[in-house]
Formats: C-alpha cells, sequence, structure tokens
C-alpha cells in the first residue's frame, strides 16, 4: 500500500517538470506532444530533450503524479500508437504546491521590489 | 548504418529497464522532431541530432546512479532486518579475502617490487658452475681475471662476514658486507650521505673506510648529520666512515632472514699478485650490463673469456663441466620463493573460493525465502535484470565490507609471517598494507562479489511471479537447494585438498625432526666468538683465548661440559678443502680427497653428543708440537676408505697461500652430523685440533668459534652467565648469537614451519567454513521439510529412520566432496613435492588420516540437524502448515 505522502514533500520541481505538469494539465498528452506544447509556450525557453522528457515522465508514474493512459492511435501524426499520459489528483496537488511555492517566493522577491508589482486593470 | 540504428546504439546510454520500458517512445519523438527538422534543411537537422546526443549523455549517467542509489538503500534496509546473516557473510568474506590479501602483500612485496636498484633490469649475476654445483662463487683470482677481461660488463663482488664493530663504548657482533670498489657504482646506488669507495680504497691497508647503512646510522650513531668522518673500530682496525647509505638498502647476497650487512669494507685487492691459485670461492659476483646489451650478449663473451683461462690454468678447472654463467640478478635473489609463493597462493585462493562458496549458499538460502518480496517487485514492474542488479548490489556490500575487515586480518597474517623472518621469503620484512594491496583487497571484493553472487542472483531472479506471491518462502526451491549440494560439495573438496596438502607437510615435517641429526640439542647452550686480528695475530693468541674462555665457561655453575668449533651444526657450515691420501695417486691433477673441515677443540664432541666411531676424539694430548692428527666423519671415512682401516692412514690438505700443510695421521672417526640442514644428506667432513690447525682462509669467520655448553638445567637460564664470561674475558671480544641448541634447530627449519602452518592454517579455515556450510545446508533442508518429516512419522516412521535420512543425506555429500577433494589432492600433490621431505605427494597413510579426520569432523556438522529432525513433533508440524 502506498503511503499517504504530502505534495510539499517532492518540491521544488526543475522547470522540466513543472512544465510537464503544465503541458497536462489541459488534458492528456502523448510525449511528443508534452515536448512542443512546453517549448511553444515558454517559446524555447525550455526545450526537453526526450530523454530528460522519460526520465521525468517515468519518475512522475513512479511517484503516482502521472498515469499511463490507454495506448492508441494519433491521426494527427499518421496514426501511429502512442502512449498517452494524464496527471492524476495527487499530480494536480503536487504542481498546485509548486504554482503556491512560486508565487510566494514571487511575493517575496515583490515585497522586497525586486519585481514590479502587478497593478489591478 | 541507418539513422534509426545510430540512434538506437545512443539509446544503449540509458538503464536496460528504462530503455525497455520507454525506449520506443524516446525513438519515437526523435522520429519525429527529425521529420520535422528535414523540411527546415540539413542544419536544423544536424541541432536535432547534437541536442539528442547532448541530452542522452545527461540522462544516461544520472538514470544510473539514481538506480544504485536506491538499490543500496533497498540493500541496506533488507540487511538492517537480517543482521546475522550479515554477520556470517562479512565475517567469512573477511576470512577469505584477508588471507588473500595477506598472501598478496608477501608476493608483492617479494616478487613483483622492483629491486632497489637504479635500472635493476640490466642486473645480472656472475657464476661458476660445475657438476654437482648449478651456482658457486667466485674466487679474489678468477673474479680479477672476468672483471678485468670483461667489455660488456662492470663486474662487482662482496662477501657477508661478521665483525665487532665498536662505535664508541662497547662493541657489538655486526654483520660486515666486504665489496669491491666498484660495487655500489654497479648496483646505481645514491648515497644518502658523503661517498662511496674509492678505487685506490682496494689497495690493502690503503683502504681503513667504511660505509654504513641508514639502519646503522640511526641506530648507533643517532643519526648525527656529523658522522661523516668520524671513526668505528671493526675487528680491532680503526676506519672512517666515508658514507651513508640510502634507507632500505640491501646488498644482492643480502636478502635471506638473516640480518642484513650494517657496515660495508671496500674488499683488498692485489691485483699484482700471481692468479695460478684459484681456490677459495667465497665471492658473490654481480655485474651491470653495457647499455644495449642482452644477457646472451655478455655469456657469449664470458664462455671466451673462460676458455682462453681454462687454457692458462688447465689444473685449476679440473671440476667436471667447468663453465661461467650469467644470471638475471632477480632470479638470483627471489629464487626459491617463487615457487612457495606460488603453493601460498593457489592454497589461499582455495579458502576464498570455500568461503564465496558459504556466502552463495547463503545467499541462496536467503534469496528462498525472500522470494515473495522479490515476486512482489516484480510485480510492480522491476525486469530480472533489474532484480538480478539489485541482488549483486547487495553481494557488493557484503564483499566490500568483507575486504574492508579482511585488511585487519591480512595485518594480523603479514605480523606472523614477518616473526618466523623466512628465508625463502626475501623482502618479506617489508612488508606493508599499501596502496596496492588495499587496491588487491578491493578487487577481491568486488571479484568476489560476482563469484558467490551470481549463480544465485540468476538462479533467484527466476520466479515464477504468480506462485510465488502464493507461496513465498514455503515454496519448493529444487534449483536452489540443488544447486547448494553442488556448492557444499565443492567446498568439501577444496577443503580435503587444502587438508591433504597440510597432512603432507606435516607428516614431511615430523620425519625431518625424526631425521637422526648426530648430535644432541637437549640443555646444550651455543655462542658465536670472533677474534680480531689486531688483538689475536696467530695461532698461540687464539689458541690462548680459547683455552681461557672454556676453563671460565667450566667454572660456570651448572654447566658440565664445554668445546667448540669453527663451525655449528645447522647454522654454520664451512666449504670443502681437497687432500692428498698416502698411497694414492693424483690423477688428471685432482686429489683423491675433499672434504668441508673445522677447527675444534677437546670437549667439542662430547658436548653435542656427537659419536665416536674409531679411534679417539681430540685431547689435549694433541699440541703444536704433537704429531698432527686430524678427524674423518663417517660418510668421509666410508667413502676414501671403504674397505680399509682409515685410523692411522695419512692424508695431507692442498697448499694454500698461507703455506704448505703437514702430513696428518687420521686419529679418529666420528657420527655423521647433519651440519648444512635436517633434510641434506651429510657432506665428507674432517676435524683438525685447534691447536695444529695452521691455516686461516681470507674473510671473517675463519677467526670465529662456536663454543657449545652441556648445562645441568635449560640452557637459557646460563645464557646470562656465559655472555657476562665473554663480555670479562676480553670486552673487544662480544658474545653472538647466545642460543639454546634446540633454538637453532628449530630455527634451520622455521620456513617448513612457516608454510606448515599456513597450509595448516588455510585447510582448518576451509574444513570449518565448509562444514558451516554443510550444516546450514542440511539445517535448512530440516526446516524446510518439517511437514514432510511430521507426516512420515505420523505415518509410522521410526526416529532412528528419520535420523538416518537426514545423516544418510549430509554423509553422502560428505562422501562424494572427499572423494572429490582426494582427486583433486592426487592430481595436484605433485606441486607440493619441492617442499616434501622423505614422503610422497601420495602417500596413501595421509590420504586415509585426513579422509577419516573430515568424516569425524563432518559428524556434528551433519548429526545436530538430524537430531534437530528427530525431535520435530508430528502434530505440531502438521498444525502449522
Amino acid at each position: 500500500m502506498k503511503r499517504r505522502r504530502r505534495a510539499e514533500a517532492l518540491l521544488p520541481l526543475t522547470p522540466g517538470m513543472f512544465q510537464v505538469l503544465i503541458a497536462l494539465a489541459d488534458g492528456e498528452k502523448h510525449g511528443y506532444a508534452i515536448l512542443k506544447e512546453v517549448a511553444r509556450r515558454t517559446d524555447a525557453a525550455v526545450v526537453l530533450g526526450a530523454g530528460t522528457l522519460y526520465a521525468i515522465l517515468r519518475r512522475f508514474v513512479a511517484e503516482g503524479i502521472v498515469a499511463e493512459a490507454a495506448e492508441r492511435p494519433d491521426p494527427a501524426l499518421d496514426d501511429e500508437r502512442r502512449r498517452y499520459f494524464r496527471l492524476t489528483d495527487f499530480g494536480r496537488e503536487v504542481a498546485r504546491a509548486e504554482a503556491r511555492r512560486m508565487e510566494t517566493a514571487l511575493g517575496m522577491a515583490r515585497a522586497k521590489r525586486l519585481v514590479p508589482t502587478v497593478s489591478k486593470a | 548504418m541507418s539513422a534509426e540504428g545510430w540512434f538506437r546504439r545512443l539509446l544503449r546510454l540509458l538503464p536496460a529497464d528504462f530503455r525497455a520500458d520507454y525506449g520506443q517512445e524516446i525513438s519515437q519523438v526523435f522520429r519525429e522532431q527529425r521529420r520535422e527538422a528535414a523540411a527546415g534543411g540539413r542544419m536544423l537537422e544536424l541541432r536535432v541530432w547534437a541536442r539528442t546526443l547532448a541530452d542522452l549523455l545527461a540522462v544516461g549517467p544520472r538514470e544510473h546512479l539514481a538506480q544504485l542509489r536506491q538499490d543500496v538503500a533497498y540493500a541496506a534496509r533488507g540487511m538492517r532486518r537480517d543482521p546475522a546473516f550479515v554477520l556470517a557473510a562479512v565475517l567469512t568474506l573477511a576470512l577469505g579475502i584477508g588471507a588473500n590479501s595477506a598472501i598478496f602483500s608477501i608476493t608483492h612485496a617479494v616478487l613483483l617490487r622492483p629491486l632497489p636498484y637504479g635500472e635493476p633490469h640490466r642486473l645480472v649475476g656472475v657464476w661458476n658452475r660445475w657438476d654437482g654445483t648449478d651456482r658457486a662463487r667466485l674466487s679474489v683470482p678468477e673474479y680479477l681475471d672476468y672483471t678485468e677481461s670483461s667489455g660488456m660488463l662492470d663486474i662487482a663482488a662482496g662477501t657477508r662476514g661478521l665483525g665487532n664493530v665498536a662505535a664508541g663504548a662497547e662493541a657489538e657482533r655486526v654483520t660486515l658486507g666486504i665489496l669491491t670498489v666498484n660495487g655500489l657504482d654497479v648496483l646505481g646506488i645514491r648515497l644518502a650521505l658523503g661517498r662511496g669507495f674509492r678505487q685506490e680504497e682496494e689497495r690493502t691497508g690503503a683502504g681503513n673506510v667504511a660505509v654504513i647503512t641508514h639502519g646503522f646510522w640511526q641506530r648507533r650513531l643517532g643519526g648525527a648529520p656529523s658522522v661523516l668522518g668520524t671513526t668505528l673500530l671493526v675487528d680491532g682496525v680503526s676506519r672512517e666512515i666515508v658514507g651513508v647509505l640510502p634507507a632500505g638498502f640491501r646488498l644482492p647476497f643480502d636478502f635471506t632472514g638473516d640480518p642484513p650487512a650494517e657496515v660495508l669494507l671496500p674488499l683488498e685487492l692485489d691485483r699484482a699478485a700471481p692468479r695460478n691459485r684459484r681456490g677459495g670461492h667465497f665471492l658473490q659476483a654481480f655485474a651491470r650490463l653495457r647499455p644495449g646489451l642482452t644477457m646472451a650478449n655478455a655469456q657469449t663473451e664470458l664462455d671466451g673469456i673462460l676458455a682462453r683461462l681454462v687454457r692458462e690454468y688447465p689444473d685449476q678447472h679440473d671440476q667436471g663441466g667447468f663453465a661461467l654463467i650469467v644470471t638475471p640478478l632477480r632470479s638470483d635473489i627471489l629464487g626459491d620463493a617463487r615457487p612457495v609463493l606460488l603453493v601460498l597462493t593457489a592454497a589461499v585462493a582455495l579458502v576464498l573460493v570455500v568461503a564465496c562458496a558459504n556466502v552463495a549458499s547463503l545467499l541462496l538460502a536467503r534469496g528462498q525465502a525472500r522470494r515473495r518480496e522479490l515476486a512482489l517487485r516484480t510485480a510492480l514492474g522491476a525486469s530480472r535484470f533489474r532484480i538480478v542488479r539489485q541482488l549483486l548490489t547487495e553481494a557488493l556490500a557484503l564483499s566490500l565490507a568483507g575486504a574492508a575487515i579482511g585488511l585487519l586480518v591480512a595485518l594480523w597474517c603479514q605480523r606472523l609471517v614477518v616473526s618466523f623472518s623466512p628465508r625463502a621469503l626475501p623482502r618479506a620484512s617489508d612488508l606493508a598494507l599499501d596502496i596496492p594491496v588495499i587496491a588487491f583487497s578491493s578487487a577481491l571484493g568486488i571479484g568476489a562479489a560476482l563469484l558467490f553472487g551470481l549463480v544465485p542472483a540468476l538462479q533467484i531472479s527466476r520466479l515464477d511471479t504468480s506462485r510465488d506471491l502464493r507461496e513465498g518462502a514455503r515454496g519448493t526451491d529444487r534449483g536452489g537447494v540443488r544447486m547448494r549440494r553442488l556448492l557444499v560439495v565443492g567446498q568439501l573438496a577444496m577443503a580435503v585438498v587444502l587438508l591433504v596438502g597440510a597432512g603432507l607437510l606435516v607428516k614431511s615435517f615430523d620425519r625431518l625432526m625424526r631425521v637422526p641429526r648426530g648430535f644432541e640439542s637437549d640443555r646444550v647452550l651455543s655462542v658465536r666468538v670472533s677474534l680480531p686480528p689486531a688483538r689475536y695475530p696467530d695461532r698461540s693468541a687464539i689458541v690462548g683465548y680459547l683455552g681461557r674462555l672454556t676453563e671460565r665457561l667450566l667454572a660456570l655453575p651448572g654447566v658440565r661440559s664445554v668445546g667448540a668449533s669453527s663451525g655449528l651444526p645447522l647454522a654454520v657450515s664451512s666449504g670443502d678443502w681437497s687432500f692428498d691420501i698416502e698411497g694414492r695417486p693424483i690423477v688428471n691433477g685432482r686429489h683423491p680427497g675433499a672434504a668441508d673441515f673445522y677447527v675444534v677443540t677437546p670437549g667439542y664432541f662430547e658436548t653435542l653428543g656427537i659419536r665416536l666411531v674409531r679411534g679417539r676424539l681430540p685431547d689435549a694430548s694433541d699440541t703444536a708440537e704433537s704429531s698432527p692428527v686430524v678427524f674423518l666423519n663417517e660418510t668421509a671415512a666410508r667413502s676414501l676408505f671403504p674397505a680399509e682401516e682409515p685410523v692411522g692412514r695419512r692424508v695431507r690438505f692442498t697448499r694454500t697461500t698461507g703455506s704448505e700443510q703437514p702430513w696428518r695421521t687420521i686419529a679418529g672417526v666420528v657420527g655423521d652430523v647433519r651440519q648444512t640442514g635436517l633434510e641434506r644428506a651429510p657432506r665428507p667432513e674432517a676435524y683438525f685440533p685447534a691447536t695444529q690447525f695452521l691455516h686461516f682462509i681470507a674473510g671473517v669467520e675463519s677467526r670465529a668459534s662456536s663454543f657449545v655448553l652441556k648445562t645441568s638445567l635449560e640452557p637459557e637460564t646460563a645464557a646470562a652467565a656465559v655472555q657476562a664470561a665473554v663480555r670479562t674475558l676480553d670486552p673487544e671480544v662480544p658474545p653472538a648469537s647466545v642460543r639454546a641448541m634446540s633454538g637453532v634447530v628449530a630455527d634451520s627449519v622455521r620456513d617448513r614451519r612457516l608454510n606448515l602452518i599456513l597450509i595448516g592454517a588455510f585447510g582448518v579455515l576451509a574444513l570449518v567454513l565448509s562444514l558451516v556450510g554443510l550444516y546450514g545446508l542440511l539445517a535448512y533442508g530440516v526446516a524446510r521439510r518439517t511437514r514432510e518429516l511430521g507426516v512420515r512419522m505420523a505415518l509410522g516412521a521410526t526416529r532412528r529412520a528419520v535420523l538416518g535420512l537426514v545423516l544418510g543425506e549430509g554423509m553422502h555429500l560428505v562422501a562424494t566432496g572427499t572423494g572429490l577433494g582426494l582427486m583433486l589432492a592426487l592430481g595436484l600433490g605433485a606441486t607440493l613435492a619441492p617442499f616434501l621431505f622423505d614422503v610422497a605427494p601420495r602417500d596413501a597413510a595421509v590420504y586415509g588420516v585426513i579422509s577419516l579426520l573430515f568424516a569425524a569432523a563432518a559428524l556434528p556438522a551433519c548429526g545436530l540437524p538430524a537430531l534437530r529432525a528427530v525431535r520435530v513433533d508430528p502434530l505440531t508440524a502438521l498444525r502449522t502448515e
């Protein structure tokens, strides 16, 4: 039986890990789709190699952050069979915890006026 | 190769199970990326390649490391749960690896390290050889002719001696190295302080100089740098210290267990003297090959030189097969060590194999208990490779822990070996636990882990997941048990091999100690004195001293008789000297007789209990004025006068540089004595009364005598009084080697004793380990079969039958192992032959006794599990299942 763990124990995540969680937040994706989404969303600031990506996914699967969805063809890509990954509830919790951690950190930087505060429009 | 192929190769950077999980997906992604890049041109495609390569190079090692960390953490968790297993395995390995490290450290110190000379590969030994003598030393004229004629070799020579050395206060017996003046240059020695010898210092009287070792400098002279220019009194002659040798220096002929030379003196040479008397072979020669030359070159040159000398002095090379040879100096020094170390290495390797088999067996048993846990991991997705790796990681952890503790075992073994200062292992006194030894231990640990870890790992990981999950440890374990039986049989066989070897050595040692020595060592004390020429210039002075000391020693309480000899059985022996026999011709320049010669005082033979065979013993009637006599030993008498009465015949020893020898009447024949070693047959010997001895050979030992005293109490109790008596008679003549004769005997066999102790210890260790293995297997079998035994007993099997069942299984293994071991021993016994004395390598009695002993020792290992089987209560057994 897996023990009940706190998401905070896994923090902080690397930028790559966090981006993978963000990429999966709106639905299940296969590996290549995750890579492309991360690169597009970060303006190629975070570019994951295939090895790094699957190392992250493998660890996430082992930790119960990500689960594998059933294998199925991707009509957009020649209908080749692919493995899809989706965020678990625990994974969602981890992503939120990481986001909160970053927000707190950002708050501290703002309080010291290292970065401008965002004015409400 | 296609791009796909290259990529598959790159993927091997990743751990195998990662590859199995996601390799295909990674390839897929890579394909997509290339497809997309292809549209953008060649540069873009190259960038995809480069980025992927960098990615895999970064991810691969990281993932491997993460897995290893997991495995280690997992192994540590498992071991914490089972400390008894860990302790047993680690200790077993510590003994096995430690003993191996110890023997390796000896091999390393003795055989593998380069000699402590400059460019040692260019150093050779130079020897005479004739029929019956493989390596004979050189005489002074020979040395001079060889060295002056050779253009390819720089030849030097020297000898060891003992001298009385005084630096200020009391004199002390010190080993001297007497060396030609070029000796240190030939060896390529850079002195720590001062200089070596100069050419002109070889002239008689010109060389009142000495070079001292680093050790002597520190020990006797306080290590002061101002030591150069100060003087030492060596045998009554004042010598200026001109140099200090580097630490660790040894002469090429100084690598035995005997104390090495501490003071070097130049060998005095008279190059103008006639060279037609070429006897007196006491110089050990060594040489440096000039650059670019080989030993074969030098040999050819020496052959030519010898041919010329034989033509010049035909009667001086009348030994059959006279030759002059060069040998690698390394093999001269290490000659005897190689076979000894080879045998020890083989023996100790067997011990390690037995230890590994034991641990393998433990791992198999533990693996069975862990089947459920491993099956669970497999069910959760661990590959077989991963499981094997996990098990190997555990094995490695055990093994390295064993290696670390094994270093302590090695240290202890080293101390044991050094305490024997074995002669056959030169340089053994320089043993250390240094980096090569530690590296060897670690390597052995890793190798051992593979040896004992791999088989169980493969065996255990062959899981039947569903069944193992259901049955866990109770499941059948046929393969594991079969494997463990094989291991136990192998262990027993190895132990038998070692014990047979030990048995052969024990019997050989026993035989050796029972050899008739020809003298009695019980309650005899010996002490050696050396008379400096400056104070005792001639025979009458020496004889006077011997007489005075004899009187003083006889006056000591508890001393019954006293005698002296220039030699001492099993400790000091002489070379041979040829002689003529009255009425027999000299054929082809060959004298009819030759014998080793000793100078004795009355009382020597009585004190050592040496038998009188015919005639009389030396007594007070033998004076300088009375008619010269000589005494022969039985071997000499028998070989020279096989059918005649020797007593009354006359012999004359050959002329020496001193003077013509007189005709001597053979006055008596005494019993043979094992003079040169218990295992060596007696040689022909001649004894001269000290009063009538006219001849002193160049060199130091001929002025020395060993006194022997028969005491009424234990000889050691008289030692202090004897030393005091010697010192008060003449403070410049220090007593040396004060030892009980029984100690001299024991000392002469210390190499054999050490071999015996080591092989014996290895044998016992292997025996204990293999019996533990046997016990473990049987006990495990009983525990696993509790239910079966319960059923059998419930169905009416008697206790006796159950006892027989388990005992039978055990003894069957023992018999198989013993049989296998005996066969192996028969095959391997021949390698021990050089170390055996008067025992055949296939001595039936030894094989028989070892088999019986083995069976007897195995009985408790089989009996205890059998008794436990008998105590199984059928009801409880059936209920628990």
